[in-house]
């Protein structure tokens, strides 16, 4: 709209008198978010890098200047090794458990009439309750002594379990939740079926496709997409995933459910090597930017 | 950045769905729809499973949370009656009747919890009689003795001569009242049960709690608000649990926060959209949205540790305002006030601009008015997010008094550490804080998951 407007000049005289008066208010206006953004991102963007090349001094900073010793330490180290493959497994775990359940659950609401959208709020609800209250409750559910999880195990005639205190079992069991489904992905997958065009839809229905042939060759293909989207944005979730792991784990035992972010976290605030733990946060970075750069270059060429 | 995928996803506005309306369906479409509708409900139910499991174990007292296996539904506790007569008892030397009641009370409040800790004790009630009149009375709902008896010595000797001047003290959250000329008739004490033999062989063996008073009767009766005791528990607790701090103060921080969040994204994130999409020439607007936009390619974490350094040089470690500032760049409520100003009718602007309104004015008088829909998801978003925000409060917050209720409860639930009998008051406390998001939910629901689709998509 915007561009519009300037690129065809009106007749009107006043116009240009308009325009000038715009240049002062759009500096106003920008100014606040600008220097937000200066403060807030950019230069803490700038120094991240900076110190990851320092062994950094929080009295006196910048300390000694190491180059790129704090990469091959943290490149070179078991610790960050044993953190990405975590940072894997727990991606693969919520593919196995997580990923496919709220697509599911989707074609099925959709097939739904009455209660659609009671179900959509049931399903959306876990979303909008603090994750702490849910980490909690799973807390509560997978602990050895008392919780729910071993008493359905010793009613089913299995081994109890000590969930989170295993190393073998910490990971898979943060990513078993996932199987109960629901969530923020519910609500973008119904999203997108439902903006798929009610016409072609009922001209199919017309045709003599039964319900399941429409989901599997019209519905499916139409979100595909989205899901495409959604499994690239799970791994960068992976990837910086910190506050369920924490809260549920700490991390432990040992690093077993150590993932990178919370390295991150250690390397600072634990063992206060601002430097280590900047090396470590700009690895994530150049991850992340990989994924996301790479999704945005496939979508563009999906596009055109 | 995805620009068209992000607009394409709208949640429907009408709430009618026309899919399949009046077409006649196949036997096997009416088949898989009943599979649909079965498998749904079953899935929903699993859902919200954890949700129901979590108001449920409020409920439950600090025994019945770590009961192997665990109960479904929660246990009424009891009420427990404990009756002392004082008619002919000699009483020790130097220590009046009223002090001797006084003592009897004391021990009858606080240290029945104390031995007992398995029964279902949701208040203790301790009556005193003389001559068959009722002359003093105590009651102590369980949920303040959870909270007072580390303040209290009362849990050491009470016969002890320098302790029983504290019986002052040691009385004073209990509700108690004495008149030795008699009090007006209570409530008649229940009948006896496991609970009851219990406290009677505890009077009978411990010398030390041996009461002034002869036992005349021990009774138990259901009492049905100390089921809530974990929520009042949580929501009055001074003392131990929270530091000082009540339940209710943690909120209060969290909302500060919240509402200032809100506000600051209103109008420093609308302002700048409003200039990228209506003020700017094209090129610099898309400059600028550029300048805003790719900081959503920087995860958090990249930006963490200097934040961390340079909010605490300004200070504002430990306080609220460390946790609200760097909030303030909100890269993703740019690009939705964006999306939302540039599609409003452009001749607005301009007629409004020739009569002479300067771009203040025409911001807060006609774009804000016409925008409602897109500061009310945007307000929402905002609450969600920094309502439940964990990580950047906890790592800054590091006093009790600044924490949000998520710091709060993440400390009382003893941290990253094993489940443990606290679970309940802090499952308590994790309820009442989520009450207002599932309110808001419930009230802005097609806001919030329109909302919810485009941050879900935002990567």
């Amino acid at each position: 709209m915007a561009s519009q407007l300037a690129a065809q000049p009106r007749p009107h005289r006043r116009w240009n008198v308009v325009r000038v008066g715009r240049t002062v208010p759009g500096i106003l206006f920008l100014a606040p978010a600008v220097i937000a953004f200066l403060i807030f991102r950019y230069y803490p963007l700038v120094r991240g890098l900076l110190m990851s090349l320092y062994r950094w001094d929080t009295q006196n900073p910048p300390g000694q200047f190491v180059g790129l010793n704090n990469f091959s330490l943290t490149i070179t180290s078991d610790v960050f090794r044993e953190v990405f493959v975590n940072t894997l497994i727990l991606y693969g775990f919520g593919l196995l458990f997580g990923f496919w359940v709220p697509i599911l659950q989707s074609l099925m609401l959709n097939e739904l009439r009455k209660g659609y959208f009671l179900f959509r709020f049931l399903y959306v609800l876990p979303v909008v309750v603090p994750g702490i209250a849910f980490l909690m409750v799973w807390k509560y559910i997978w602990a050895p002594e008392f919780g729910l999880a071993n008493a359905v195990m010793s009613g089913l005639g299995l081994p109890t379990q000590r969930w989170l205190s295993d190393p073998n079992l910490v990971k898979m069991t943060l990513r078993l939740p996932g199987l109960l489904g629901g969530g923020m992905s519910v609500l973008i997958y119904t999203a997108a079926i439902q903006n798929i065009s009610p016409e072609i839809i009922e001209a199919a229905i017309v045709d003599g496709a039964n319900a399941w042939q429409r989901t599997r060759y019209m519905i499916l293909p139409n979100i595909f997409p989205i899901v495409s989207i959604l499994f690239v944005l799970s791994l960068t979730g992976s990837l910086l995933a910190f506050d369920d792991v924490w809260i549920m784990t700490g991390g432990g035992p040992g690093y077993s459910s150590t993932t990178l972010v919370m390295g991150v976290y250690q390397r600072a605030f634990v063992q206060n090597q601002f430097g280590l733990g900047s090396a470590w946060a700009v690895v994530i970075l150049i991850f992340t930017l990989i994924l996301t750069l790479g999704r945005l270059y496939s979508m563009r060429e999906e596009r055109m | 950045m995805d620009e068209s995928i992000d607009r394409d996803l709208q949640i429907p506005v009408t709430e009618h769905r026309v899919v399949g309306t009046g077409i006649k369906l196949s036997w096997q479409d009416k088949v898989y729809r009943t599979i649909c509708y079965v498998l749904s409900i079953l899935w929903v139910s699993f859902t919200v499973f954890p949700l129901i499991w979590l108001i449920g174990s409020t409920f439950k007292d600090s025994v019945d949370i770590m009961k192997m296996p665990p109960d479904f539904l929660p246990r009424v506790p009891s009420i427990y009656t404990v009756q002392l007569d004082y008619s002919d008892v000699a009483l020790p030397e130097g220590v009046t009747l009223e002090q001797a009641i006084r003592e009897d009370m004391a021990i009858v409040s606080w240290r029945i919890p104390d031995y007992l800790g398995d029964i279902h004790l949701g208040a203790i009630r301790g009556e005193a009689y003389l001559d068959g009149k009722k002359v003093a009375e105590t009651f102590l709902p369980t949920q303040q003795y959870a909270h007072y008896r580390g303040l209290l010595w009362v849990t050491q000797r009470l016969s002890d001569k320098l302790v029983r001047r504290e019986i002052d003290r040691a009385l004073f959250p209990i509700d108690f009242q004495m008149n030795l000329d008699g009090l007006a008739a209570g409530r008649q004490a229940g009948e006896a049960d496991e609970g009851t033999a219990k406290i009677a062989a505890m009077f009978g063996t411990d010398a030390e709690l041996q009461p002034t008073g002869k036992l005349l009767h021990i009774g138990e009766r259901r009492y049905f608000p100390a089921i809530f005791n974990n929520f009042i528990t949580a929501w009055r607790a001074p003392g131990k649990l929270y530091k000082g701090m009540t339940f209710a103060g943690y909120m209060s921080n969290s909302l500060r926060i919240t509402i200032a969040e809100i506000l600051l994204q209103w109008f420093i994130s609308g302002m700048a959209a409003y200039a990228l999409s209506r003020i700017l020439t094209p090129k610099f607007s898309r400059l600028w949205t550029i300048f805003f936009l790719i900081t959503m390619m920087v995860p958090g974490i990249a930006t963490l540790i200097p934040t961390y350094e340079m909010v605490g040089k300004m200070g504002l470690h430990d306080r609220l305002l460390g946790v609200i500032l760097p909030s303030i760049p909100g890269a993703f409520t740019i690009y939705l006030f964006k999306g939302f100003f540039d599609a409003l009718p452009g001749e607005i602007f301009d007629a409004s601009r020739i009569d002479g309104a300067s771009e203040f004015e025409v911001f807060f008088r006609i774009v804000v008015p016409m925008s409602k829909n897109v500061f009310t998801v945007i307000g929402l978003l905002t609450f969600l997010g920094s309502w439940s925000n964990f990580f950047w409060p906890y790592l800054i917050l590091r006093s009790p008094k600044v924490w949000t209720f998520t710091v709060a409860i993440y400390m009382a639930m003893g941290g990253s550490g094993a489940a443990s009998a606290q679970y309940g008051n802090a499952m308590a406390s994790a309820v009442m804080a989520a009450i207002p998001t599932i309110l808001v939910f419930a009230i802005f629901s097609r806001s919030i998951q329109q909302g919810l689709v485009w941050s879900g998509l935002k990567g």
